[in-house]
């Protein structure tokens, strides 16, 4: 029974959001803010019933132990977090944010480093699952250069006051525009296959539902 | 003989003293009456400083008067043309009456009121109101600027345009002027404490001190003390206690100040116009008779200036500023008699300020006499005692002016005290006292005072001009006259370069009739005759007793005119009833005088340097030589006795009447006034006192220098004859001599040059081409240097009439056709059925909606507004857009629900139809397939940890292969970890390993994505610690260490940062294998880190899963992810035949579109 | 000075004891200022779901139909209060997992939904790509794209023949391997160089986000 009435609300939400195939209507934007309005409290609950729970638990347990006064610190500055809805006080919020943007800053210093660039650029030879013949691989390194060089968009200003590139890195542009149209066609036509699967997922399962509740 | 200085490019007449030519610009040659003492530059006579070193021209100068008067600031020209300016503040109610004439266009003409157009009282007559006559007749406004409808409209400019208007613009302008002049006669800068006088009335002050004529009685407003009348009989002796010299100057003849020009001769007769004028101009008879004679009539009827200016005469066509102003009583000034009444009748309040306030004559420094000088006034003194007291006459109540009284009165004590010694008669010193104008006594009693050795004292030169330090080499010009070295202004009157009698001079005459009145008629009152009788045998007296060390003027320096002049005595020429009428004596002795002084004057000229050329002389017109001046050739045995009466009078230097000296201080130009007044006054009776010709130096040099925007300003049209009461007669402006700043207004027709020479017929010595023989050689020679003008037409700047002027012309007169009228009908809107509607713009016409903004109160009134304009916008919008919404909107509609259904049957078909692509499955496994293959088969009995990285969004693709590897995990007997970077995840997770027979690790959601993996990664793999707690949950000891056991690590993501996150912040640190399921869409994504090996196998999407499944089989359920796989090849066939036909056909539409929009 | 100067050093100094901990490998100071982080970032999302439910609830106090936007505030306010309910019941313990069905019949359908709608908006936006801008790069795109959706339906397809099917394999082979890779590659290697950049600023203190 209950899955039926999940089948059946599922169903009329997914109606509710495909009538967006006519045009932007009110039904659509219920749904829409029913899904935000859902979405937003399920991570609230998670995050309090995962992660801030425990720690309030743990120093519970122990709230003299070291490591239950060394948390002191992060519940000040979550306490501080929660005066930033105070306008008044909203100043001594941005500390707990600062917290936040320097150990992230330092973590993403890290994994681009370690984890992508440094891997990116030296894939040689038989590293890495490539099977690529050495043509193949120069041809790569090429087009990844002229990618690259695609995103660089310094340059000198000529007699008409236009910005243009060095004439030598002109060449090179024009193939890094075609690798990523190409790329990017690449990729419209994943997200289109997984949208089409999605969408074929979506019918065929109401389908198959109904035909189980019609059967 | 009245001087002008000609221009020598364009040969304009100019005032004499001007630097630059009024009409071309052109820097005019020196022409001045005083020369300066040091550096010997000739200055005008209205200088008190040298033009060029700076050095005090006029010695005997008493300090400026401390208030100078405001007004006396700007030149009189420049006030003239300010229009009558009420006081701040003083806005009264704006009545017909107050709006000057030529305010009230359309009024037509003034006589004529019943044809007045009906105007609502106070407003100005509509053009449309007037009918075509009236148009016709209007005369504000010029022809061409009337939009009349009348055929008879002139076509070509009109030649000669009248207007009522500018006949009131000038009569303004000599009220203004008037008004200043009156105000000057009063203004205490120039007649009381200290101030000097303008040379014109210093001299005839001094001149009445010399000829000792009586004042006017005390009562009666301050007259000028008579100068010598030559020839005429004395100014009747006013009351013996003051000369009222001004109440000489009698009815101001504001009229003849007014309109100079149009002064109708026949308006008075020539005596009554004598009396208008003080005894001093009363001799003097205009010189330009020719000029005088052509001055147009008064019509008899029309009102004597005096009844006007006395409040009897019509009122009409006076300014109503003047008539407010209320009759100024001039009759006091010109009725002694009369006068006296003025203080009972008249409160203060009724007579304007410049009669009440009577002028301070204390601060009057008389210019001191130089040391010889002083010993001859000393002897005359007494004769200046007569001076009028006229200043000092003045009983004013206010304490101020009775204490200026007083201080007179001591200083004329001192003054008599002075001439105590001298043997005169109790009798005559009272008379002298009388006679002499108060402030030339104080001023001689002044000089007496000081120390005689002080030679810097400041000498008023009209006494006696300072020796001028002449540089030794210089000796010709060293003149001394009788009272010493002759004022450089004698040299002016000689005939240098034979300089004609000018039209300036004739006018300037003919203004100072204007300016202070006829003078005083003839017939005086019997007391008065005695009196004067009197003063004569007193001043005759006085000269005789000379005092001895007077040195007689050295003959052989003295020029010829002074010799001949001490011979001459107008009082024993004026006494002798025989002699011709005062008239005739005045103007032969005048003429006399002029002559000899004009001779004499003239040879000294000619040793001076003076560049000046006398073209003019050519130009003279015959008329003028005709005119009937004494001097003509025709009377040289006239000239001939002249000169013998002068030879006679030679020694009798003491009888030269002290009011010579005057004319030794008056401007060459007055001088000529006078003596052409009195050749005027001789030949033509009937001419009124004032010639319209030259305005008297004082004036003319106020004229504004720039007089070209005057005649912009003045446009050359003058009043016609019936306008009104001053009427001039059109043809007769053309000849009138009008004043310089005048004549850009006269009407000159081109083919007449404008006379230069005034009337009076010229001397000999000028007159080139009189038959009197060979000019003298010296002129000729002069005559010779100076280059030949060139004829004037040419040198005549064509006026300028300004763009805004001509624009106005309508197309009658330009003959540009007129554009067609833009006439279309409006068809639309409220405006329906309207011509030559504009267009509402663009902008204006896109609808916009109107977001009300709330602090803005809206009143009813604007938001009707606001929905009118806005139904008139889309009215018309509407009417133009229609169709074009449509289409759009039909297309666009149309297209979405014709994909989606499209789409929706191809996956419907595909669903549930055959299978038209159906191939076998995809067995073929690609490397990166293989490698998950191999990764979770190397992971068998190792603890996995899934990371769930994907959202139910996903689910439709990646729960294939999350099944399929947790199938393959549970198969493979692997713990299975679970773990999601977000809440979605976490859910899925639970949802997907609730069927696993070994239930996962549910590690949970790890809270600030790469933090929370950056936590996860130092619990993984061999890590030397071993993490308790994970983000503050506790794991228990099976999960720490399959999380160092951990074998394998699958991320199932979609989204790319989850895939990046897990490569950069796990993979580097651990050596755990990651393999990765993601979608089709994250597959190109994660394909180069597969290649890159951090990825050690990779599934892409549903395909890759299905392959896997079908290659290493499966045990999950992947019957219906099957069903979808072989759909995909459909659906997504039918997604490409989609993409290609929409594109090219929607190109193809736009092709069309486009073309449609280029025609 | 002291607003600004006291988040300036927290940021620098814990930056850069994390960046030190992680490079040296010293996991204690790491793992204690992850933790802190982690917790911090918890409390920071706790915080964004209270301030969407005091925004839309001050909607609904205003009366002011914004367009019938009191609807739709109503409607995410309700669900709110019924899902953070049923977690805190499922807290409590009176229920069991009420929250993951509301998961499973709300969100999973309505998200499944609005991602099985791209498919229509995709096709939708490649059909007038051409109308809106025939340049040889979108001509480029759609190309790729097609080729890339044919291939996909006729490798495993029988209609064509092996060879065309093959060349298709081939094609698109050569195509993701070698042009797609370099041209992801690029992208990747490009956002981490500005990854890295704006990492530096930030431990630098030259960007400060935390300073509003």
């Amino acid at each position: 029974m209950n899955d039926t009435l999940g089948l059946v609300i599922g169903f009329i939400l997914t109606l509710l959001i495909y009538s967006y195939v006519i045009g932007d209507n009110p039904a659509y934007r219920l749904a829409v803010h029913i899904l935000v309005g859902v979405s937003a409290a399920y991570a609230a609950v998670l995050v309090l019933r995962q992660a801030i729970l425990p720690i309030v638990a743990q120093l519970a347990l122990n709230p003299l132990s070291l490591n239950s006064l060394l948390w002191l610190v992060p519940i000040l500055l979550a306490l501080l977090l929660i005066l930033q809805r105070l306008p008044r006080f909203a100043w001594l919020g941005d500390n707990a944010t600062a917290l936040l943007v320097g150990v992230g800053a330092a973590i993403a210093l890290m994994g681009a480093i370690t984890g992508t660039l440094l891997p990116q650029i030296l894939v040689f030879g038989d590293a890495g699952n490539t099977s690529l013949s050495p043509i193949q691989g120069i041809v790569t390194a090429v087009l990844t250069v002229c990618t690259l060089l695609t995103f660089q968009f310094t340059g000198k200003k000529n007699e008409l006051g236009e910005w243009v590139r060095p004439f030598w890195q002109r060449g090179f542009v024009q193939i890094g525009q075609a690798v990523l149209m190409i790329t990017f066609g690449a990729l419209f036509a994943g997200l289109l296959s997984t949208s089409l699967v999605l969408l074929t997922e979506r019918i065929g399962y109401y389908f198959a539902q109904f035909m189980l509740m019609l059967q | 003989m009245i001087r002008k200085t000609i221009c020598q490019e364009c040969n304009t007449p100019n005032t004499p003293g001007g630097k630059f030519c009024s009409n071309c610009g052109a820097r005019l040659p020196k022409s001045t009456s005083i020369m300066c003492p040091r550096c010997q530059t000739p200055n005008p006579s209205s200088n008190f400083y040298c033009d060029s070193c700076g050095s005090r021209l006029i010695q005997e100068e008493a300090p400026p008067p401390e208030q100078p008067a405001p007004e006396s600031d700007l030149p009189t020209s420049a006030k003239m043309f300010s229009l009558p300016s009420r006081k701040p503040g003083d806005t009264g109610e704006l009545n017909a009456e107050n709006v000057m004439d030529w305010l009230m266009s359309g009024q037509g003409d003034a006589t004529d009121a019943n044809a007045k157009p009906k105007t609502d009282t106070g407003k100005l007559p509509r053009l449309s109101d007037l009918t075509p006559d009236q148009r016709g007749k209007t005369d504000d406004l010029p022809a061409w600027l009337v939009d009349s409808d009348s055929q008879e409209f002139l076509i070509e400019a009109p030649e000669d345009i009248t207007t009522e208007h500018f006949l009131n613009m000038i009569k303004q302008i000599d009220e203004e002027e008037r008004k200043k002049l009156t105000g000057m006669l009063s203004d205490p800068a120039l007649t009381g404490k200290g101030g000097k006088l303008p040379d014109w009335l210093q001299e005839f002050v001094q001149s009445a001190e010399e000829t000792g004529e009586k004042p006017a009685p005390k009562a009666t407003p301050p007259s000028k003390p008579q100068p010598g009348k030559r020839g005429t009989s004395s100014q009747p002796s006013a009351d013996a206690e003051d000369l009222d010299w001004l109440s000489e100057l009698g009815p101001l003849n504001t009229d003849m100040l007014a309109h100079p020009v149009e002064q109708p001769q026949s308006r008075r007769p020539q005596s009554e116009a004598d009396n208008d004028l003080p005894d001093w101009l009363g001799g003097l008879e205009p010189p330009n008779t020719e000029m005088l004679a052509r001055r147009p009539s008064f019509a008899a009827d029309e009102p004597s200036i005096d009844a006007i200016l006395s409040g009897e005469g019509p009122t009409e066509g006076i300014p109503d500023w003047l008539a407010a102003t209320g009759a100024p009583d001039t009759d006091r000034l010109s009725h002694p008699v009369t006068a006296a009444r003025f203080d009972e009748e008249e409160t203060e309040e009724d007579y304007p300020e410049w009669l009440v306030r009577p002028p301070d004559t204390s601060e009057l420094a008389l210019p001191a006499a130089p040391k010889q000088v002083e010993s001859a006034i000393a002897a005359d003194s007494l004769a200046k005692k007569s001076v009028t007291d006229w200043l000092a006459g003045f009983e004013d109540d206010d304490e101020e002016e009775t204490a200026e009284v007083a201080e007179v009165a001591e200083e004329d004590d001192e003054f008599d005290n002075i001439f105590a010694e001298t043997a005169v008669t109790p009798i005559e010193e009272t008379k002298a006292r009388k006679t002499l104008t108060d402030w030339l006594g104080e001023l001689s009693a002044r000089d007496a005072a000081e120390p005689p050795d002080d030679e810097t004292a400041e000498e008023p030169d009209w006494l006696s001009p300072s020796e001028p330090e002449i540089p030794a080499e210089d000796e010709t010009s060293l003149r001394f006259g009788m009272t010493g070295p002759l004022p450089d202004w004698l040299d002016e009157l000689e005939p240098a370069n034979a300089k004609p009698a000018s039209n300036e001079q004739t006018i300037m005459a003919g203004m100072l009739d204007d300016l202070l009145g006829p003078a005083l008629p003839e017939e005086t009152f019997p007391a008065e005759e005695i009196a004067e009788e009197i003063d004569e045998a007193m001043v005759a007296a006085s000269f005789s007793e000379l005092p001895p060390d007077a040195q007689p003027l050295n003959v052989n320096e003295e020029p010829d005119w002074l010799s001949e002049l001490a011979a001459f005595d107008p009082n024993a020429v004026v006494v002798d009833e025989s002699a011709p009428t005062a008239m005739e004596t005045t103007a032969v002795t005048d003429s006399l005088f002029a002559d000899s002084l004009v001779d004499s004057t003239w040879r000294d000229d000619t040793r001076r340097d003076d560049t000046r050329r006398d073209d003019t002389l050519q130009d003279m017109p015959d008329e003028v030589e005709t005119a009937v001046y004494p001097f003509d050739s025709a009377g040289d045995e006239e000239w001939a006795n002249l000169d013998e009466i002068l030879s006679d009078v030679n020694t009798e230097k003491e009888e030269l009447v002290d009011w010579l000296d005057e004319f030794a201080d008056m401007p060459d130009a007055a001088l000529a006034l006078d003596l052409s007044l009195a050749a005027d006054d001789e030949a033509t009776p009937e001419k009124p006192l004032i010639s319209t010709g030259e305005l008297p130096e004082w004036i003319a040099s106020l004229r504004p220098e720039d007089t070209s925007q005057l005649d912009s300003l003045l446009p050359s049209a003058l009043p016609t004859a019936e306008d009104n009461l001053y009427a001039i007669a059109a043809d007769e402006l053309g000849d009138a001599d009008l004043p310089e700043w005048l004549s850009d207004t006269a009407v000159s027709t081109p083919e007449k040059p404008v006379t230069t020479l005034v009337g009076a017929e010229l001397p000999i010595w000028i007159d080139t081409e009189s038959d009197l023989g060979e000019p003298s050689s010296e002129l000729a020679s002069i005559l010779a240097d100076l280059p030949t003008a060139p004829p004037p037409e040419d040198l005549l700047q064509k006026a300028e009439i300004p763009q805004w002027i001509q624009d106005l012309k309508p197309a009658e007169l330009t003959g540009k056709p007129t554009a067609a009228p833009d006439f279309k009908l409006e068809t639309t809107g409220p405006l329906a059925g309207m011509p030559g509607v504009v267009k509402v713009e663009p902008i204006v016409a896109m609808p916009r909606a109107i977001i009300p903004a709330d602090q803005f109160t809206i009143t009813k009134e604007q938001q009707q507004q606001a929905r009118l304009l806005r139904q008139l916008v889309q009215e018309e919008h509407q009417a133009t857009a229609q169709t074009h919404a449509v289409g759009t909107a039909v297309s666009k509609n149309g297209l979405r629900l014709l994909l989606a259904a499209l789409l929706f049957a191809a996956v419907v078909f595909a669903l549930l139809g055959p299978d038209i692509l159906a191939g076998e499955p995809p067995s073929s496994l690609s490397a990166a397939g293989e490698g998950v293959n191999t990764a979770v088969t190397a992971a068998a009995g190792q603890p996995v940890l899934v990371a769930f990285e994907y959202t139910p969004a996903m689910a439709g693709e990646l729960d294939v292969a999350a099944r399929l590897l947790l199938s393959q995990l549970q198969d493979n007997g692997s713990q299975i970890i679970t773990v999601s970077q977000s809440a979605g995840g976490t859910a899925v997770a639970e949802t997907l390993t609730q069927s696993q027979a070994n239930p996962p690790i549910h590690i949970g959601m790890l809270v600030g994505e790469a933090i929370g993996l950056r936590q996860l990664g130092n619990c993984l793999g061999s890590q030397p610690t071993t993490c308790a707690t994970l983000q503050g949950r506790s794991l228990n000891a099976d999960t720490q260490a399959a999380l160092q056991d951990l074998g394998l690590i699958i991320v199932l993501t979609g989204e790319r940062d989850s895939l990046v996150n897990w490569l950069e912040q796990i993979d580097p640190n651990t050596d755990i294998p990651i393999i990765a399921g993601v979608t089709q869409s994250l597959g190109p994504v994660a394909a180069p880190y597969y290649a890159s090996g951090q990825l050690h196998g990779l599934l892409n999407g549903l395909p890759d899963a299905i392959a896997l499944a079908n290659r290493y089989g499966s045990s999950a359920d992947l019957t219906q992810a099957e069903a979808q796989l072989s759909a995909q090849s459909l659906i997504q066939l039918a997604a490409a035949l989609l993409l290609i036909i929409g594109a090219l056909v929607l190109a193809a539409n736009r092709n069309k579109s486009s073309t449609t929009q280029g025609q | 000075m002291l607003k600004r100067g006291i988040p300036l050093i927290i940021a620098i100094s814990f930056g850069g004891l994390t960046l030190i901990s992680l490079l040296f490998s010293i996991t204690e100071i790491s793992s204690l200022i992850l933790e802190w982080a982690s917790f911090l970032a918890a409390v920071a999302l706790l915080l964004g779901a209270i301030n969407l439910l005091s925004v839309h609830t001050h909607r609904l106090a205003a009366h002011r139909p914004v367009g019938g936007q009191n609807i739709y505030s109503a409607a995410l306010v309700i669900s709110m209060l019924v899902v953070f309910g049923l977690g805190m019941t499922d807290l409590i313990g009176l229920t069991n997992n009420s929250v993951g069905v509301v998961f499973n019949w709300i969100q999973a359908p309505l998200e499944a939904a609005l991602a099985s709608l791209l498919a229509f908006f995709l096709l939708l936006s490649g059909i007038r790509l051409l109308q809106r801008q025939r340049t040889i790069a979108s001509i480029l795109f759609l190309a790729t794209a097609v080729l890339i959706l044919l291939s996909n339906a006729f490798i495993a397809s029988p209609i064509l023949p092996q060879s065309i099917s093959s060349l298709f394999q081939q094609l698109r082979d050569l195509i993701q391997s070698i042009i797609v890779t370099s041209g992801i590659r690029g992208i990747l290697i490009g956002v981490a160089l500005g990854a890295i950049t704006l990492s530096i600023r930030l431990l630098l203190g030259l960007e400060r986000p935390y300073n509003k």
